[in-house]
């Protein structure tokens, strides 16, 4: 009786393991087979992983679908993409990785100091190493590719202040703390320096989450009488706040969000008051980096492309405007 | 020498003990009675360093000790082995004696010489087993040498000892008791507390008895009887200890077992049992006699057919055996038996809670049937709705059969009823269980005190190593016949 | 014999007076912005869902065990539910009878995570703690994976009725200025406080709960069905994060998968411990629940009200938690 139990667990284990991971198994199978050197030579798949953060938020929820997007287009590539909640998930994740064999890895990362050491490591093994968006602490990426987040503070801070005319109050809703979120507020504060008329009345984490930026926004309401906008930093935030604003039947106070949700420039577009624009952060910019390192490996001439490609990208971040919202609006996106 | 010197203890406006003076001289087994409640573990409290004298002192050889907290007990050569053993299962028999002070070289445990000492110590406690042992597979009376050893190894001038027997079968007494006077060859003087008056009566020196937190007289063990002790326990003259057994009236079978088996090792049993019979289990501890009553009950698989009043019960959950007629107290009081965090009123009435409606609980019911059974059963206690740890042991047992009582049962088997009970409360648990049968209820009483087997019971099974080894009645009920078969010599002679 | 019952009658009220102390405590820190009908009002809607789960962890507590994964599971009945109402809606979105589909796909899919919970705990003899971990990481899972990782709309916004929608209270002189909407879910878990705390104290099944955490084996030994016991509490736990998942999402008219419910069974089970319940079960009441949630609710509130700075904040609801369990501590030993 006891043995049956154990033997069905087991073979649910393997089910669990093998069943819903089918590039798993395909990956088990070709590591097996394949003795050879891993070097992109003619007629072997070049193996490239990515590693990003789990969904845990519209954005990251966009990087995933922008990750797949790439790796439908580039169908010759044994593409293989794990996410993690965490730091400590992301470094296994690749240590793992780096033990199959690949030929290039594809990082965004959750947190950039604690992944730098691993990512030394890669770079020492001769793998090829484009870093996305949160950059390492030492420069051992082949190609970093990032978008501006003191920028993105920046040109918030720009818009606002313009908008405002010089004079105001507004309240910050923050993310998760971290690098990402310091750079961002650290950019906004910067240039709000400039606007004494400008009053920041209250910073609350949001967590970019809609729910908890709902709650907080309704306390800072009850808190001040009087707010002439929010800048709710993330588009996930601004529709939390904007729910609060509609509960506690505030009117004449807007909002700016950012990282470009399709619902919110969609409505940027359409000249919502609330919504006079967006900025842009977009989790495309994970297919970029896939598309670096496939174009770089391919042939196995990345020594030779090595010479001329750039090591650093700067995406900049875009103000959308009802003016050019339309060439930012992907209906078809997740985000 | 130990001075008790006119100790009161007060907890709150409880009075526990009111002015004591009593000596312990070494090379002396001083047997300790009283009924619960009478002052007997406060006073041992006091002398482990557990609680401290609201007036009065403890001297040690003359001078004035203030023993706080039980290692200063320990420090000076007093050393308590309690009725619950303190043994932690998983670690080896050197690590539990060895516990909080291993010896160390440098920072790791030295366990080569942790297990040489510990081997000694065995040895001078005539334990059969080594100190890698692991404690979990012990005997309660090898764990109980486990603590000697290691109160030995305190070296104890002074060892407590609280009802050491009550869970140990004859030949384990009888090896306790050897080994009681071995200690007292060496000037170890002991203290005995017990409820089981011949065995105090055989082992002591000299016994004091104390009664309402005071000492009532020292009595010699040479000129006693337990008649006396008892007596003198609850200070009047006590009738015959087991009331007359009414006669079978009835040839109605209202229990059948037919090869019931609790593992497959062993030879299964068969019996019978009429209303109005007690019928008695002996047997050693590990004969399996908590087995087979559990297995009836229904908490314990087992293989066989059980039929209560002519009707086949085997299959069904203890719920629906309870509903039945057949019910079962545990030995365990404490564990399984009762819930102590909960209040008397909530315990008693806890098997038949949704007997009447299955959705809604009548308070005002289970208050009257607590009440009910309080005046019954004479539990003593001024609140139905206090937790039943506030309850003496007695009490406490009181409680536990009422809950099964209330579930008007034909066949109710008592495992060990009166272990920890004193005196008065074992009398009255007696009556009731002679009552119950001459009503008409018919009784299983796993018993290890075989005066109270021999004196209740109609009728003995006695088993051992899982089966049914001998059926005595009338004439052969005697300890003789009972320990030659739970022993198992009658088939080697 | 006075003291005793004094004593009983403070152990049983803790909650009480440690709520009391925080409220008045913050009235008096934050007047101005504490005492506005609009903050009670917040208060109460934001934290209803977290009191519905809280309930469940009542029982669940109460009766030896734990719950990690109802968190998790709110976002995955939160997922499917909005996904089936939007399948079942298809092109008319305004038809009410959407809330219905949700609302019984949450409870459905609460109850069945949960008798699974409870069977594993039960029939699989795997340690609760251990069972519901499982859980907490893979239900998340399940609802990033039929969600792809992102948010799911409810279309339309019949579905948002109710959450969003609820009891206006008219605006009285001199205190409330403007109608305030104390939202459905709020009512919702009162309602069921009162049931949970009836099914706790005055049936069978509540009073068996209690013996099979004081003392599982006694339990047992009295002839009770300590696993069925058990298994129920589990099931009613699950379908207290179904309904729970129901009125936050219907607040929010979607279902975030990463986030809905995240460390909700934390708070749970502070509000839980919070109200004066023993963790290793055997005592628990639900009056001290429902004051453990508002309290947790109080904390959060009075801490974006005040100044204290972003990162401090986490620190000082753990302080608080802390001396609201102490409170209740001294007064009852």
């Amino acid at each position: 009786m006891k043995l049956t139990t154990k033997i069905l667990a087991a073979a649910g284990l393997l089910g669990a393991l093998f069943g819903c991971t089918p590039t798993a198994t395909k990956d088990a199978a070709s590591s097996t087979g394949g003795t050879e050197a891993p070097a992109a030579t003619t007629g072997k798949k070049l193996k490239i992983g990515v590693s990003i953060p789990a969904a845990d938020h519209g954005w990251t929820a966009g990087v995933g679908y922008w990750a797949e997007q790439a790796k439908a287009l580039y169908p010759d590539v044994e593409w293989k993409i794990t996410t993690a909640q965490n730091p400590d998930k992301q470094i296994k994740d690749l240590e793992t990785m780096m033990l199959e064999g690949l030929d290039g890895m594809v990082v965004l990362a959750t947190e950039s100091a604690p992944l730098t050491p691993v990512a030394k490591q890669i770079h020492e093994k001769g793998i090829f190493l484009v870093n996305v968006d949160r950059g390492f602490t030492e420069p051992v990426a082949d190609i970093f590719v990032e978008g501006d987040n003191k920028a993105f503070g920046r040109k918030s801070a720009e818009f606002m202040a313009e908008k405002l005319g010089g004079k105001g109050k507004i309240v910050i809703l923050e993310g998760i703390p971290s690098t990402v979120n310091s750079d961002r507020v650290a950019g906004f504060r910067e240039v709000m320096k400039r606007f004494p008329g400008i009053s920041i009345l209250d910073s609350q984490a949001g967590n970019w989450s809609k729910e908890k930026a709902l709650n907080v926004t309704q306390s800072m309401l009850l808190k001040h009488a009087e707010i002439d906008a929010i800048w709710a930093s993330d588009d996930d935030m601004a529709l939390g706040a904007e729910q609060a604003l509609k509960e506690a039947n505030r009117k004449n106070v807007w909002m700016l969000g950012g990282a470009g949700m399709k619902d919110v420039i969609k409505r940027v577009m359409d000249k919502d008051p609330l919504f006079p624009a967006d900025i842009t952060y977009p989790p495309s910019m994970i297919a970029v980096g896939m598309h670096l390192a496939a174009a770089s490996l391919r042939d196995g001439k990345a020594k030779e492309r090595s010479q001329f490609m750039p090591k650093h990208i700067l995406l900049d971040v875009e103000l959308v405007t009802p003016e050019n919202a339309k060439n930012y609006y992907f209906p078809d996106s997740v985000y | 020498m130990l001075d008790v010197v006119g100790v009161r203890k007060e907890f709150g406006t409880v009075i526990a003990l009111r002015g004591v003076s009593l000596q312990f001289r070494p090379g002396e087994v001083h047997g300790l009675i009283g009924e619960n409640g009478a002052g007997k573990s406060t006073l041992m409290k006091l002398l482990s360093g557990l609680e401290q004298p609201t007036v009065g002192e403890v001297r040690l050889d003359g001078t004035a000790v203030n023993l706080k907290g039980v290692q200063s007990a320990i420090d000076r050569g007093i050393v308590m082995i309690h009725q619950e053993l303190n043994l932690v299962d998983d670690l080896s028999v050197a690590e539990n004696v060895f516990l909080g002070r291993e010896p160390r070289k440098g920072l790791a445990i030295d366990y080569a010489k942790m297990r040489t000492e510990c081997a000694g110590l065995l040895e001078k406690v005539n334990a059969k087993f080594g100190p890698d042992t692991s404690v979990r597979g012990l005997s309660i009376a090898d764990k109980q040498l486990v603590e000697i050893a290691k109160a030995i190894s305190y070296d104890a001038k002074y060892l407590i000892m609280d009802e050491p027997t009550a869970v140990l079968t004859g030949p384990e007494v009888r090896s306790l008791f050897a080994l009681i006077r071995d200690l007292k060859s060496r000037n170890v003087s002991v203290v005995y507390i017990s409820h089981l008056l011949p065995e105090i009566l055989e082992i002591s020196d000299r016994i004091s008895v104390l009664r309402d937190g005071e000492f009532v007289g020292e009595l010699d063990p040479k000129t006693s009887t337990p008649q006396i002790l008892a007596e003198s326990m609850v200070g009047r003259e006590l009738g015959e200890v087991f009331p007359p057994l009414g006669a079978r009236t009835s040839d109605e079978v209202v229990l059948e077992v037919t090869n019931l088996s609790t593992t497959p090792h062993h030879q299964p049993v068969s019996f019978q049992l009429r209303s109005g019979e007690i019928l008695g289990m002996a047997g050693l501890i590990g004969a399996g006699r908590t087995e087979i009553s559990e297995a009836l009950a229904g908490f314990r698989k087992s293989t066989g057919k059980v039929k209560l009043a002519g009707e086949a019960i085997e299959k069904l959950s203890p719920s629906d055996r309870r509903k039945r007629g057949l019910v079962y107290v545990s030995e365990d009081r404490k564990g399984r038996g009762l819930h102590l965090t909960l209040a008397i009123s909530e315990n008693a009435s806890l098997p038949t809670l949704a007997d009447a409606n299955r959705f809604r609980v009548n308070d005002t019911q289970v208050d009257s049937i607590a009440n009910g059974w309080v005046e019954k059963l004479g539990i003593k206690t001024s609140n139905i709705h206090a937790p039943v740890k506030s309850l003496s042991g007695g009490n406490q047992q009181k409680v536990a059969i009422a809950k099964w009582l209330q579930c008007d049962p034909k066949v109710v088997i008592f495992d060990e009823p009166t272990r920890g009970v004193d005196v008065g409360a074992k009398r009255e648990i007696y009556n009731l269980i002679v009552d119950l049968a001459k009503q008409g209820l018919a009784v299983i009483l796993v018993s290890s005190e075989l005066p109270e087997v021999i004196g209740l019971c109609h009728r003995v099974l006695v088993l051992r190593n899982g089966t049914c080894e001998a059926e005595l009645a009338g004439d052969q009920l005697n300890e003789k016949t009972i320990m030659t078969s739970a022993a198992g010599l009658e088939k080697q002679a | 014999m006075n003291t005793q019952s004094m004593k009983s009658t403070v152990e049983r009220n803790g909650a009480l007076f440690a709520f009391l102390i925080l409220f008045i405590g913050s009235a008096l820190w934050k007047p101005g912005i504490f005492l506005q009908p609009e903050s009670i009002r917040n208060i109460l809607n934001q934290n209803a869902s977290i009191g519905i789960l809280a309930l469940g962890m009542t029982l669940v507590i109460v009766a030896g065990g734990i719950d990690l994964s109802v968190g998790s599971l709110m976002a995955l009945a939160g997922v499917l539910g909005v996904q089936w109402m939007n399948q079942a809606l298809g092109t008319n979105a305004s038809d009410p009878k959407g809330i219905w589909v949700a609302a019984a796909s949450c409870i459905a899919i609460g109850g069945i995570a949960g008798l699974i919970n409870g069977l594993l705990v039960t029939s699989g003899k795997i340690a609760p703690f251990i069972v519901t971990l499982a859980g907490l990481v893979g239900f998340r899972s399940m609802a990033q994976a039929f969600a792809d990782g992102g948010e799911v709309r409810a279309v339309g916004s019949t579905f948002a009725a109710l959450g969003q929608d609820g009891v206006t209270i008219p605006a009285l002189p001199f205190w409330i200025t403007t109608p305030l909407v104390i939202q459905w879910p709020v009512f919702i878990f009162f309602v069921m406080a009162a049931a949970v705390g009836f099914v706790l104290n005055r049936t069978p099944f509540g009073r068996y709960c209690i013996a099979v955490g004081a003392n599982e084996q006694a339990a047992k030994y009295s002839a009770i069905n300590t696993n069925r016991i058990k298994l129920w509490t589990y099931i009613i736990v699950g379908l207290c994060a179904g309904i729970a998942s129901l009125c936050v999402s219907s607040r929010m008219n979607s279902v975030t998968s990463g986030q809905l419910g995240n460390n909700a069974e934390l708070d749970a089970i502070a509000a839980v411990v919070i109200g004066g319940a023993r963790m290793s079960g055997g005592y628990a009441r639900i009056t001290g629940t429902v004051f453990g949630v508002l309290m947790l609710g109080i904390i959060t509130n009075i801490l974006t009200a005040s100044d204290v700075s972003v990162y401090w904040q986490g620190f000082v609801k753990g302080v608080i938690i802390l001396l609201a369990v102490l409170i209740q501590r001294g007064r009852s030993d």
